[in-house]
This record gives structure tokens, C-alpha cells and sequence, in this order.
């Protein structure tokens, strides 16, 4: 905190250059306080990763080591044992897959629809979206239990496939929307007076300009499917469950093996860390596009 | 809903634009609506898993809430966890933006490396903080040892847990500030920088003048998302202390899934979920009044 601090009282603020502290003291300032909020960020995820490789001993032991002295994989052999993290891990990924596509569809001809073709109500509806974003989801939670349970649609994949579909079409199609806005209405009525459908311009005009925003859609929509825990929780039962219910599971109130903890946390951890870092160019405009404009 | 635009439109809209919005417009009326009334229609009647499931109860679990369930106490926790964490992952996340904000080397990388955090899911943050506050092999106990604090258990006394799991959704939140903070920095005016530097503004003041003014918009909207969601996010809470010591921790979300699956007083959960919507209607609500005041 006291490096924050530091980087308001900068003499570098006389500057006479267009942007915010764009000098070079100001960069200098900069560098320290990203320096200090890297370590920040960071510190917490090399320690899991750390911790994963060490030894049971190690990992008891009184003074913390900063690496593993002796590197293992036991821990990752240990909880990948009996293979229901794996089979966790696939149930996340099938679930995430399937319901990041559908809603990527659906939103795209959502988000077409709104931008695109002038409909009556077309503005209430994107206020119901914007509605939606703003419901708890913790009220969700007991009648779409008692619903899915008079449904037969408790401990099914499908059932939590369709809360989730539910859950996160609207923000889908708020961040699509934004983004089909900046697609000119000529191109498309240009499509129009060619005689092509609807359908046909969505598909071969809009949508290849849309790929950026398609990308951070599907992969915004998959990351919170992967993430999501309460929901899942509470409607899959305990031999079929996703991956956040698994790792959960191996935290228990005062005996938790921290080395398996954190092998199975690092396994949880990088399909989605991956999926970011390859997209993040995509996801990072896709994500404020909505927000900065609207 | 949509057929009667067709006419005022040039060739757009028409019966076939029912067929793009259909789906998402029924799912919009699906999750707004029908969980609010359900949620009032169960909260009014009986349902814990006993004969009397299904009679009418009246205001009867309203009453249980707040004679039993320590709702009041519950729901201070709620703020003070919800606001304190929002609080703190703006400032970090603000000055994070302005200082990837000066054009320096790497921005791009540095910024998608410090948005790590918010990328994991929720369970594994809990999974790694419980390592770091653990008693004995915990790095931020070894970190505390060194000024003389031997072997704090800071998740397990009631003083320091709430402290210990805001600062862990610290950790994870104050990236979501930052990315729209940055684009929100992007879309105020150089103009407008160059005329206060050029009126011989100093820094703190153009931060004031320019900077804050300009994020009006964008802070407003980010922060009422952050209350909602933060309002709301469970997997913390459960993870690192289930909302001990002694319900300490205990915030409405936990409070709802608590009563709700583990007591199986679903009717008392409800009435506790229409009281969540009630009080996140007044969040939205003061949101527009402030938008709509700055758009002024």
C-alpha cells in the first residue's frame, strides 16, 4: 500500500504530456507499483503450484520452505487416485462445452435481432437482460431446486446445463450486442436488397465480423460454467458432480491434506488459465465493449 | 410483441425476427420472473420436509427469520464484507489502471497477468488462501511469525476471520476493476488531459478534475455489479470458513444455502431469498437514480 501511496504524491504530475503520468518519472512510479501488485497477484498462485510438488513432510513442516526441496508428484498421483477428479474434470469440461455453445448461438441471433432489426420491444427486452444481471443468485437457488426436483432434472448434467444456459444467455447477449452495434446497418441491408434471409446475413455477414466478440462470449460463458460452484452444489448429487464440488470436497473442517489441496486446486486451475491466456486479446475488449459504451 | 413493428420498419423486423429472440426472451422472463414468484408463493407456505408441507403459512417463516436466524446480524456481516471488499479492489484497481494507463513497456502482458486471480474459480481461491492463513505451514502465519505473531490462526478466531476472507476476495476482485477502469480511461478525452496540464494542474488534481469525472459512467456501473455479485458470492465463504467461528463469517448467500440444504427449511430459505431480492431491488434502483443524475 505505501507504493500506491507513493505514485499520488509523484512530482511527475506537473507533466505536460497528453496522458495521465505518461512521463518518465511517471513510468518509473508505474513500474514500482505494478511490480508490487504482480507480486500480489502472483505470490498466492506460486505458492499452490509450489505446494503441490512438495512432500507430505514438507508441507507439515514448521517453517515453510519457498520451493519444494524435493520435488514430487505424489500428491498428483494421490488425488488423481480412484480417478474421480478425472472424472470431474471431463463432467465440467462436457457441461461447459455444450452450454457455452448454446449460448453463443442463442445470443448471436439474440443479440442480431436487437441490433439489427428494429423490433418492437427490442429495448425492454435489453432492460429485462440488464435486469436479469442483477438478480442474486442465491434466490435462485431454492426454487429452481424444487422445480428441477418435481422435474426429475436434479443430479443431471442437462438440468444443470439448462440453470447455467439460463443464467448466462442474458450476458451473453448484452456483450454480442454491443459488439453487432458497430457492425454498419448497411452491410446488412446491403445483404437485404441482395435477397439474402435473415438467417443467411446473420450467418455470412455478421458473424465473421463478429468472430473477436464470439471469441470472448464463448470463452467468458465457459469460464464461468467451469467456475460455478453453489448451483452445482446443490443439484448434482455426489457421484456425478463437477470438478469445483470435487476440489470442495477434499477440504474437510480440520483433517485437509494441503499437498493434495493444492495438487487437485493446480489441475482445476489450468484449463481455464489456459483458455485465457491463448484468447485474452479477444476476451479483455469483448468484456468492457458493453460496458464502457452503454 | 414483435409482428406489429414491421410495418414502421424498411423491410426489417417482421414475424421472422420472433424466431432470433424467442428463446432468449422467454429465458429473460424465466429467470427474472419466475423465481420471484416462486420464491414468494414458498416462503408463504410450509416446506421443511415434514407432513405439514404445502399449508399455508402466512408471514409465519418471515417471523422464524428474524426471531431465529440472526438475519440482522447476518446481514451486517454481508455489508461489511460486500462494501469492504468493493472498497479495496477499487483502489487497488485504480491505481493498477493509471499505472498501466502511461504508456509503459508490457502493459498488455502485465495486465493479463495481473488479471490471473479473477480468472480462477471461486473454490480454488478458497483452496489456495486456506493454505496461506493455515496455522502451521500457512506462508502468511510463517510471514507473521517474523514480527513476532507466532501460529495466528487468522481464519479461526472471529476477530480476524471476516478481515482474512475479504482480503482473499480482495485478491480475486480487484482485477475486474482494473479492466474497466482501463476502459474506461481509454474513452476519456486527451483533450481534456492536455487543457489541465496546460492550466498547470497537478496530477493529484487532474486525477480529481478529469480522471474521476470521467469515470462517472463506468464506476457507477462497475460498482453496482461488483454489489451484486459480491453481495452474493458463496464459494468463498464456504470454502474458507463456512461461516464460523460462530457464524462469524456467515453472509446472506450462506445463510440461504445453510437453511435452505443443510436444516432442509427450504420454506424459511425462500423468505430469506425474497428479502435478498427486496434489498437488491433498492441496489438497482439507487444505481439509475445515480446514472441517470450523472448522465445529467
Amino acid at each position: 500500500m505505501t507504493g500506491t501511496g507513493r505514485s499520488g504524491s509523484a512530482r511527475s504530475g506537473n507533466a505536460r504530456s497528453g496522458g495521465a503520468l505518461s512521463t518518465a518519472a511517471g513510468r518509473r512510479c508505474a513500474a514500482l507499483v505494478l511490480g508490487v501488485l504482480l507480486v500480489f497477484a502472483l505470490v498466492p498462485v506460486y505458492w499452490m503450484v509450489s505446494s503441490a510438488f512438495k512432500t507430505n513432510a514438507e508441507i507439515a513442516a514448521l517453517a515453510p520452505t519457498l520451493y519444494p526441496h524435493h520435488p514430487t508428484l505424489e500428491q498428483f498421483r494421490a488425488v488423481l487416485a480412484g480417478g474421480a477428479l478425472l472424472r470431474s474434470l471431463g463432467y465440467s469440461a462436457v457441461i461447459a462445452g455444450l452450454t457455452t455453445i448454446v449460448v453463443v448461438v442463442l445470443g448471436s441471433c439474440a443479440a442480431f435481432a436487437v441490433s439489427h432489426l428494429t423490433f418492437r420491444g427490442s429495448k425492454g427486452f435489453l432492460i429485462g437482460i440488464l435486469f436479469t444481471q442483477l438478480l442474486p443468485q442465491s434466490a435462485v437457488l431454492v426454487p429452481v431446486y424444487l422445480l428441477w426436483n418435481s422435474l426429475g432434472l436434479t443430479g443431471t448434467g442437462a438440468g444443470l446445463g439448462l440453470v447455467y444456459l439460463a443464467l448466462y444467455l442474458p450476458v451473453a447477449v448484452w456483450m454480442l450486442t454491443g459488439f453487432f452495434r458497430g457492425i454498419p446497418l448497411d452491410l446488412t441491408e446491403a445483404g437485404r436488397i441482395d435477397g439474402a434471409s435473415n438467417v443467411r446475413i446473420l450467418w455470412s455477414i455478421v458473424l465473421p465480423i463478429a468472430r473477436p466478440a464470439l471469441a470472448a462470449t464463448a470463452i467468458y460463458t465457459a469460464l464461468t460454467c467451469w467456475s460455478e460452484f453453489l448451483l452445482a452444489l446443490v443439484l448434482l448429487t455426489s457421484n456425478t458432480t463437477t470438478v469445483t464440488v470435487q476440489l470442495a470436497g477434499l477440504i474437510g473442517r480440520h483433517d485437509t491434506n494441503l499437498g493434495q489441496l493444492m495438487a487437485a486446486a493446480t489441475i482445476a486451475t489450468v484449463p481455464p488459465v489456459v483458455a485465457f491466456f491463448a484468447l485474452q486479446r479477444y476476451f479483455v475488449a469483448g468484456l468492457t465493449i458493453g460496458t464502457v459504451k452503454g | 410483441m414483435t409482428a406489429g413493428g414491421a410495418d414502421t420498419g424498411p423491410s426489417r423486423g417482421g414475424p421472422r425476427t420472433l424466431g432470433f429472440v424467442i428463446v432468449p426472451a422467454l429465458v429473460v422472463a424465466a429467470v427474472a420472473l419466475y423465481p420471484l414468484l416462486y420464491n414468494i408463493w414458498i416462503s408463504l407456505h410450509v416446506n421443511n420436509l415434514s407432513q405439514a408441507d404445502g399449508e399455508f403459512a402466512g408471514l409465519l417463516n418471515y417471523r422464524n427469520v428474524f426471531a431465529f436466524d440472526d438475519f440482522w446480524s447476518v446481514l451486517r456481516t454481508t455489508l461489511i464484507w460486500t462494501l469492504g471488499s468493493i472498497a479495496v479492489q477499487f483502489v487497488i484497481g485504480f491505481v493498477a489502471a493509471l499505472a498501466l494507463d502511461t504508456g509503459i513497456r508490457g502493459a498488455g502482458v502485465i495486465r493479463a497477468l495481473l488479471l490471473t486471480p479473477w480468472v480462477m474459480p471461486g473454490v480454488v481461491i478458497g483452496a489456495v488462501w486456506l493454505a496461506i492463513y493455515h496455522p502451521i505451514s500457512g506462508l502468511l502465519t510463517e510471514v507473521l511469525g517474523w514480527f513476532g505473531a507466532d501460529g495466528v490462526d487468522l481464519l479461526g478466531r472471529s476477530s480476524t476471520a471476516l478481515p482474512a476472507v475479504i482480503f482473499a476476495n480482495v485478491w480475486k476482485g480487484f482485477p475486474f476493476w482494473m479492466l474497466m477502469i482501463s476502459a474506461g480511461l481509454r474513452a476519456i478525452p486527451s483533450e481534456l488531459h492536455e487543457a489541465a496540464a496546460m492550466d498547470g494542474a497537478s496530477y493529484r488534481q487532474r486525477i480529481r478534475a478529469v480522471v474521476l469525472p470521467g469515470l462517472s459512467t463506468v464506476l457507477a456501473l462497475t460498482g453496482t455489479l461488483a454489489f451484486i455479485w459480491t453481495f452474493n458470492y458463496f464459494d468463498l465463504i464456504y470454502t474458507l470458513t463456512s461461516g464460523g467461528p460462530n457464524g462469524a463469517t456467515s453472509t446472506v448467500p450462506f445463510l440461504i444455502w445453510q437453511t435452505s440444504f443443510q436444516f432442509n427449511r427450504l420454506d424459511e430459505g425462500a423468505a430469506q431469498s425474497v428479502l435478498t431480492f427486496a434489498l437488491m431491488a433498492v441496489a438497482i434502483g439507487s444505481y439509475l437514480r445515480v446514472s441517470k443524475a450523472t448522465a445529467r
